[in-house]
């Protein structure tokens, strides 16, 4: 394909290169273009790269080959946006565990590592050193696999984590941001038959929890310190900081039909889960139903939703990384999948600060980063690990973790 | 005058002997002998008028009366003498009407009519006086009178009131037989024949043969055959200006002209044909010389052009007899036969398959694989549940993973130097139970996974176990000393093979060696050990499996597979998968189809409603076959052979019984390493996925999705 094609340059970083349409060939790709604009503007910074935006496409081949694969019309001036490239991912610390890594929550730099010895550790990333580490297995002389973990936002200062473990039980454990105290039980959940394998905190009180039960539980109440822990006898209360306080529920939601693998939270009100049944179910929590369900064609690994995009990305059973709209019924969305993987998507997580940035960690050992405006080719892979990725996490300190069945668990910087 | 002679003759002769006689004189005109043949013929009226003509009807009565006038022609038949009389045969009489002779005698003259000058007065005056009137006749034949004689009369009286025409009886005393009263006793001996107590089934067929007949319209009732007459008498017309196309054709007529075949044209005379060519066709010396020094088959053209200045100098064509008669023979002789050319294409004969892109959903990738076996990974199996996978090797050991992250959760060291060959999930879902065979020994296993009140229950379940006061097992079940195991069952010989029934209660297991095999039925919930089959049916059983649903056992020989009915304790079937050492069977989840695997690369799927043969036999393998599995929930069946390939099939099973499986190969599956002839030790289905596990042995598990 030959010719040439009008286009006209804006953008809000460079207000220098808006000027008029330019006549360039198709044969123009993005060093081209970035040529371009550097002869139109030359207070270009070193080292910074850009990237072009062609009606919410980002343009990662020649002109002519990107306008035939969305299937733009040639005859018409086209608005290019340019942007500047996000910068690659800056590894930082490595942190080799006992076992493997099953999952990871991050909050700031702070890291929560649950691993398949039974054990959650905390780990700063900053600094590269762990915190503590303490069994969470009802059993501790024969540990349960640790399936999940996740933060409870509490607005205590203490901080509060679950962890959902193989043999059933959700372990609920508390620790005083200091460093040199462990963290200690607050109570073991129990209500699941069979494994936890996810756990989604909506607020303070609230947790959900899902397992190979099929069930979603719903536990309230789980920040608050037990009734009357100060006044049980000595010996009691010892054996209630052990394994903290048990406690039961029989409250829960049915829907799936076969293991639920994973959750996320929407609102305070709303979470989804999904799992393999290779449906995603979007459930209300004021009403204890399920308001949609979406269904899916693999079995999920793993979901997360962006509040900025409003979109909910899936790792599934196969090579692809999926968008679904959870208002709709049918879940579609325009991109719809992002293939670059060449095994299974074990997890996805959106960046909390940008509503285009997604994090994918796959079965083929690879990490990658994604700008959802372009489906076909990631922002940046990251390959430090040598066997499965199996979870990831993208903190709001623009801290990038990802863990695997190597036993490693990586953290990049992402300016 | 009449001689003597002739006058005997003539007294022996009857009176319509003479008639004749007379009409034969008459005719020589010899009134003398004609005046004493009728004083002859007034005298034997007179005295045999009585017996000469009914003597044939009543002899019996004449005989004593008239003895002495009899002659040999009296009681016999005279119809000889009558011909000698007249020869004119049977011919009306009228035709002579109109001539004065009424035939010829046997010299062919002609026989004269008797004088008749009666007229209708005489006849009056007769009837008025004569009192035989009434019984006189004319005899047509020979124009005479003939008085009836009473008994001729009486004969006439019988047969108008139709009686017997002879004074026989006819109503002869009735000895009534057999009449319709029981009689006490039988009146005879004879057995009461057949025919009257049995419906004759000659007289059947007959009115079957009958009835056909008449359905077919090959007898015709009487009306229709004169409704048919009744047709044929009109007239038919014909449409003398109809077309040829509308006047109906015969069959024959029709496939002739069907067939009708042009006769080759010959190809029109070009200009070297011509008298006048031009010079270019003209043969020059060369090329004259040339074409008669070839043989005339060889020559391209059969004449040579020749140039004539007009078309009067044209001789005669001296080959046109020649060409003619060769053309004859050729259009008489050449074979011509229209050909019957089959308008196919090949790709319409190769069965018409759906493209695998609709089949889906079908294992297609390699997406985790299981390291950790050393060895050969010998037997695999899946939880029900679908979250864990239970596998065995030659390591001698048992590891459970879990399949969604590759995870090795358990290892049950069994034994240190026998291989594991096979292990299994406990089908009941309230159960955490794995039978592994190994050695000569077979463990049930609770290798306590997944939920934790299942596993507790389990353990519960065995350990509860109290021996009942007459407890009697074949063999022996012992508490287990191994980590993990909770009982050893101890065999006779090395387990081969091990299979649940459906409910999870009964196990049975294959002990023994290439010569000789037992099966073994064991119950987990009484721990007892059954033989159902005894030790006289010396088969060398390869594989057992139970059916899903019903209580029937199929047990794989080498060369069939059996099908044990449980309940009534009797084979019911034997299958013939036609194979030469059958390595695997699986059972469709129906119950209804079999597949049997073999280890010369043969994959045969036996339809049981069809027949016990192989619907179809797939040969896509290289190798042998190590393991074949159907899938439970999706149309899918796997089979795993040696050169290192799963091959996963789509075989959709109908719920009509007029259609047959679908059975179509859709992927093959590559990635395990093959090492001294070996390659993909044992296939298995996810419960609820469409994916496929493969055991290698290379001591790598994969998964395939």
């Amino acid at each position: 394909m030959t010719g040439e094609i009008v286009i006209k340059l804006s953008s809000p970083d460079f207000p220098a290169i808006d000027a008029e349409a330019i006549e360039v060939p198709l044969t123009t790709g993005p060093e081209e273009l970035t040529t371009l604009v550097e002869g139109l503007n030359a207070k270009l910074d070193e080292g910074v790269q850009l990237d072009f935006l062609l009606r919410d496409q980002l343009i990662r081949t020649s002109l002519a080959k990107h306008l035939e694969e969305n299937e733009i019309e040639t005859d018409v001036k086209l608005d290019i946006l340019v942007l500047k490239k996000q910068d690659a991912p800056v590894p930082e610390n490595s942190y080799t565990a006992e076992d493997w890594i099953s999952d990871i929550a991050s909050r700031g730099d702070q890291v929560l590592l649950a691993s398949y010895d039974g054990t959650v550790a905390l780990w700063d990333a900053e600094e590269d050193e762990v915190l503590f580490s303490v069994n969470c297995s009802r059993n501790v002389d024969q540990s349960e696999p640790i399936k999940c973990v996740t933060w409870v936002d509490t607005e205590k200062e203490d901080s509060i984590f679950a962890a959902g473990s193989m043999d059933g039980d959700i372990a609920i454990f508390r620790w005083e941001n200091d460093r040199t105290k462990k963290a200690v039980p607050m109570y073991s959940l129990r209500g699941h038959h069979g494994s936890v394998e996810t756990v989604a905190c909506l607020s303070d009180r609230v947790l959900v929890s899902g397992g190979q039960d099929k069930h979603v539980r719903v536990w309230k109440d789980i920040a608050e310190l037990p009734q009357g822990w100060e006044e049980l006898s000595a010996k009691k209360r010892a054996k209630r900081e052990e394994r903290g306080e048990v406690k039961t529920s029989d409250v829960y939601l049915e829907g799936h039909s076969e293991s639920i693998s994973c959750s996320t939270v929407m609102s305070k009100e709303e979470f989804a889960t999904a799992g393999m049944d290779n449906t995603l179910r979007i459930w209300d929590l004021n009403k204890m139903s399920e308001s949609n369900t979406l269904q899916g064609v693999k079995a999920f690994f793993d979901i997360d939703y962006s509040q900025h995009s409003k979109l909910i990305a899936s790792g599934s059973s196969d090579r692809h990384v999926r968008l679904w709209d959870p208002r709709t019924t049918t879940g579609k969305v325009s991109a719809q999948s992002l293939t670059s993987h060449t095994l299974w998507v074990a997890t996805v997580r959106w960046n909390p600060n940008d509503r285009n940035q997604l994090l994918s960690g796959s079965y083929d050992n690879v990490v990658k980063m994604w700008d959802i405006r372009s489906t076909k080719t990631p922002l940046y892979d990251m390959q430090k690990h040598e066997d499965k990725v199996l979870c990831s996490d993208w903190s709001r300190s623009k801290l990038v973790v990802s863990g695997g069945s190597d036993k490693q668990i990586h953290s990049y910087r992402v300016k | 005058m009449i001689e003597g002679a002739t006058k005997r003759k003539l007294e022996k002769i009857s009176k319509g002997e003479l008639d004749d006689l007379k009409d034969m004189v008459l005719k020589d005109k010899d009134d003398d002998v004609v005046d004493e043949i009728e004083e002859l013929y007034e005298d034997e009226n007179d005295e045999s008028s009585e017996d000469s003509e009914a003597s044939d009807v009543d002899s019996l009565e004449d005989s004593d009366d008239e003895g002495e006038k009899r002659d040999e022609f009296e009681d016999g038949d005279t119809s000889d003498e009558e011909d000698r009389r007249n020869t004119i045969g049977n011919v009306p009489i009228e035709w002579y009407d109109h001539l004065p002779h009424i035939g010829y005698d046997l010299d062919g003259k002609k026989i004269a009519k008797p004088i008749k000058n009666k007229d209708e007065i005489d006849d009056f005056l007769a009837r008025c006086e004569d009192p035989d009137y009434w019984r006189t006749i004319t005899d047509r034949s020979t124009l005479r009178d003939h008085k009836l004689t009473p008994e001729e009369v009486d004969f006439i009286k019988r047969l108008t009131k139709g009686e017997y025409a002879s004074q026989v009886d006819d109503t002869p005393e009735w000895i009534d037989l057999y009449s319709h009263e029981v009689e006490e006793m039988p009146i005879n001996r004879a057995p009461e024949s057949k025919a009257s107590f049995i419906p004759s089934k000659d007289e059947r067929n007959k009115v079957n043969k009958l009835a056909m007949l008449i359905r077919r319209g090959i007898i015709k009732t009487k009306v229709e055959r004169e409704r048919e007459a009744r047709e044929k008498a009109k007239p038919k017309y014909f449409n003398v200006w109809s077309k040829q196309e509308e006047l109906e054709k015969s069959r024959s007529q029709m496939s002739r002209e069907k067939m009708a075949f042009p006769a080759p044209k010959l190809p029109l005379p070009g200009h070297a044909e011509s008298y006048r060519p031009a010079p270019e066709f003209v043969f020059d010396e060369s090329e004259k010389l040339a074409w008669e020094a070839e043989e005339p088959e060889d020559r391209k053209q059969s004449w040579m052009p020749q140039h004539f200045s007009n078309l009067r100098t044209v001789p005669a064509y001296a080959d046109f007899y020649k060409e003619r008669f060769e053309r004859c023979l050729d259009l008489y002789l050449a074979p011509r036969q229209r050909k019957m050319k089959m308008n196919v294409k090949k790709e319409d004969l190769i069965p018409k398959l759906p493209s695998p892109k609709d089949l889906q959903p079908f294992p297609t990738f390699q997406a985790l694989t299981f390291k950790g076996h050393v060895g050969m990974v010998r037997s695999i199996s899946a939880h029900p549940s679908g979250q864990f996978l239970a596998s065995c090797g030659d390591d001698g050991t048992a590891r459970v993973w879990e399949i969604a992250s590759g995870r090795c959760l358990r290892l049950i060291k069994l034994s240190e130097d026998e291989k594991c060959l096979k292990v299994s999930w406990s089908p009941n879902p309230n159960l955490c139970l794995l039978i592994i065979g190994y050695g000569n020994k077979c463990a049930v296993v609770n290798p306590q996974v997944g939920d934790k009140r299942i596993v507790d229950a389990t353990n519960d379940l065995i350990d509860s176990w109290e021996e009942p006061e007459e407890y009697r097992s074949r063999l022996n079940w012992s508490s287990s000393t191994v980590v993990g195991a909770k009982l050893i069952i101890d065999h006779l010989a090395e387990v081969r093979d091990v299979a649940w029934h459906s409910k999870g209660d009964y196990f049975a297991c294959v002990a023994g060696t290439n010569a000789k095999t037992t099966v073994y039925l064991h119950q987990l919930s009484t721990r007892k050990t059954q033989l159902p089959f005894t030790s006289a049916q010396k088969n060398v059983f390869q594989k057992i499996t139970f059916h899903p649903t019903r209580p029937l056992f199929y047990l794989a020989t080498q060369r069939y597979v059996k099908v044990w009915n449980l309940a009534k304790q009797e084979m019911q079937r034997k299958l013939e998968p036609n194979v030469k050492w059958v390595s695997s069977i699986a059972v469709h989840k129906t119950g209804d189809h079999v597949l049997v695997g073999d280890f010369s690369t043969r994959l045969a799927w036996i339809d049981l409603d069809l027949s016990q043969r192989p619907f179809k036999t797939l040969r896509y393998h290289k190798k042998a076959i190590r393991s074949c599995k159907f899938h439970n929930r999706y149309p899918l069946f796997a089979s795993g052979s040696d050169d290192g390939t799963i091959i996963v099939s789509h075989g959709r099973v109908y719920n009509d019984l007029s259609s047959d499986p679908l059975i179509v190969p859709v992927k093959v599956l590559k990635g395990i390493k093959t090492t001294k002839n070996f390659g993909v030790m044992d296939v298995e289905f996810h419960p609820n996925h469409p994916w496929v596990f493969g055991a290698g042995v290379d001591g790598s598990i994969r998964l395939y999705t």
